[in-house]
């Protein structure tokens, strides 16, 4: 055989996702929006279109679903229509400002759990199958210690209800063979992908180097930065920008509202930090409420929506617990034809004193 | 109608490379345009050396650095195709370490690849799995610069010309070291049991 298609055999992968170009270009799109930002780091920590990312946290990649979750199939044009609007999206951000300031402020670890769709696939057999990725951060506020992401990739399931009766009457089968017409395989040859109904193992990374606890707009940030961040809103926003050069007006705003949510979700910032990042958001023109929404585990909250990439293309949507005033869920979606780009459920977060628990995510 | 240009990118037959190239010059918002065109041929590339779920950053990040660095290219010097796997060989050097430990695991079992995250696995004909362990072993042996010009053939489907202008190697040397690699693997597939 000749070797070079025997080498394309050996490593010939499916295409990717239309969901991963789909983020690859938002990414693409963000730095053509802000010029030369500084130089980004490789490794992206969150879903949600959060543009998360740190030095040193490999490749906890939660970067797309495939397609609409199942749980929002029953919406094809969208996210629910808003109910009536009680609250403006800047108020519901200043309720969860309120709420948010009346949590315990420190602890040894800021923990987050979340849950998000990674993959999408039809099946073949008249139904479609989802994987989804159940993540842990343990955020260490003492300088110099360790944080540590738990991470597992779940096996693959039917995508809905529907899917889920389609599957039974298949036999149940716990693996889905697929096999890609993909123009890269030489012909007769074709890449075949296995799916498995199996999780993946338990992945646990470490890092804290140099006191880096995570990234705020595209650069690391240390317990120290952390710490010294302003509980002013104005400033906090400045804090921002000084991080974003380039950026200004309504692509600022846009930075600001995404870097926002990493402050609030992602970093061992204390509640009075928290409280003045949602006051900093609530004054974002642009900022939309669509009222009350349920989440994928059917928890009620207020959701809110922005631009997440400089057009009205590209949404992102947070529902926010109005008792804690911490989000119970993120997304990016195309409002045009509802199909979600990525999605996180928040399942825990809040301090811990606790040891961190590498068993499981 | 769009058509294939026979390797895995979609030709829209209405633009080539370079009037694309001058099209971004003029409008940088058409960068998005170079993306859906190459984003495939990118993926493909990196998700064959790395995995995939490396890809789906590492892609993004390739097209990123392409469109920051725009200005350095130069039509005169080649197509897009080769600039932009030239600029993946450079990211991909980043993790030789990864990619060495996939090869080693390619090696060592034809069986589930673990290293791909949610991809599972892909696994090739009956006849070419069993000498899958042995080609990934050679690629495993190989160097870097032989590893870099065999794959931006096989994977990019880049001709020597191209691989050169990837690179920044002159044509004389991508074909020595192409003989090289070839070599080798050819000699790791025709091993007598």
């Amino acid at each position: 055989m000749d070797e070079l298609h025997a080498l394309k055999d050996l490593l010939a992968r499916p295409a990717a996702a239309q969901a991963v170009k789909d983020e690859g270009r938002h990414r693409l799109r963000n730095t053509m929006l802000r010029g030369p930002a500084p130089k980004r780091r490789r490794t992206r920590l969150f879903a949600g279109g959060l543009t998360v990312t740190a030095a040193g946290l490999a490749t906890v990649v939660a970067l797309v679903g495939g397609g609409s979750p199942a749980e929002r199939e029953a919406a094809p044009n969208g996210p629910p229509l808003p109910a009536p609007v009680l609250m403006s999206g800047s108020e519901v951000l200043t309720n969860a400002a309120t709420a948010v300031g009346r949590q315990p402020s420190e602890g040894a670890y800021w923990r987050i759990s979340s849950t998000g769709v990674v993959a999408r696939s039809a099946t073949g057999r008249g139904y479609d199958v989802v994987q989804k990725m159940k993540q842990t951060f343990w955020l260490s506020t003492s300088p110099g210690g360790k944080s540590w992401t738990v991470s597992q990739y779940l096996g693959f399931v039917p995508a809905t209800e529907a899917d889920a009766a389609k599957w039974r009457a298949d036999g149940s089968p716990e693996s889905w063979r697929l096999e890609h017409k993909d123009p890269r395989c030489p012909k007769g040859r074709c890449a075949v992908q296995i799916l498995s109904t199996k999780p993946q193992p338990v992945v646990t990374r470490a890092f804290g180097g140099k006191g880096v606890v995570g990234e705020l707009a595209g650069l690391p940030i240390t317990i120290a930065q952390v710490r010294a961040l302003p509980t002013d809103p104005a400033k906090l926003k400045a804090a921002i920008a000084r991080r974003l050069p380039g950026a200004k007006g309504r692509f600022l705003d846009m930075l600001a509202f995404e870097n926002g949510m990493q402050l609030i979700m992602n970093l061992p910032v204390s509640s009075g930090v928290r409280a003045a990042t949602y006051r900093m958001m609530a004054a974002l023109p642009g900022v939309r409420s669509l009222g009350e929404a349920t989440d994928q585990l059917g928890r009620k909250g207020h959701a809110v929506t922005m631009g997440a990439d400089g057009s009205k293309k590209v949404l992102h949507r947070v529902i926010i617990d109005p008792s804690t005033g911490l989000p119970l869920a993120t997304e990016m979606f195309t409002p045009a034809d509802g199909t979600v780009l990525n999605d996180t459920t928040v399942t825990a977060a809040g301090w811990t004193d606790d040891r961190p628990d590498l068993s499981r995510p | 109608m769009a058509h294939h240009d026979g390797r895995g990118a979609v030709n829209t037959g209405r633009e080539t490379d370079a009037s694309l190239a001058a099209a971004v010059r003029e409008d940088p918002d058409r960068f998005t345009d170079v993306y859906d065109r190459y984003f495939d041929v990118v993926h493909g590339y990196i998700a064959g050396r790395l995995d995939t779920q490396a890809a789906d950053d590492l892609a993004a990040e390739t097209f990123t650095l392409a469109f920051l660095h725009r200005d350095r290219f130069d039509p005169a010097l080649g197509a897009l195709r080769p600039w932009l796997l030239g600029i993946a060989t450079n990211i991909i050097a980043r993790h030789r370490r990864a990619e060495a430990r996939r090869y080693r695991a390619l090696a060592r079992s034809a069986g589930p690849d673990v290293q791909d995250g949610h991809e599972s696995r892909v696994v090739a004909s009956v006849a070419a799995k069993d000498l899958q362990p042995r080609l990934a072993g050679a690629l495993a042996a190989l160097s870097a610069k032989e590893r870099d010009v065999v794959l931006l053939m096989a994977l990019g489907e880049l001709s020597h010309e191209e691989i050169g202008q990837a690179l920044g190697i002159p044509y004389g040397t991508v074909g020595s070291r192409l003989n090289r690699a070839r070599g080798k693997l050819r000699a790791a597939l025709e091993e007598e049991d």
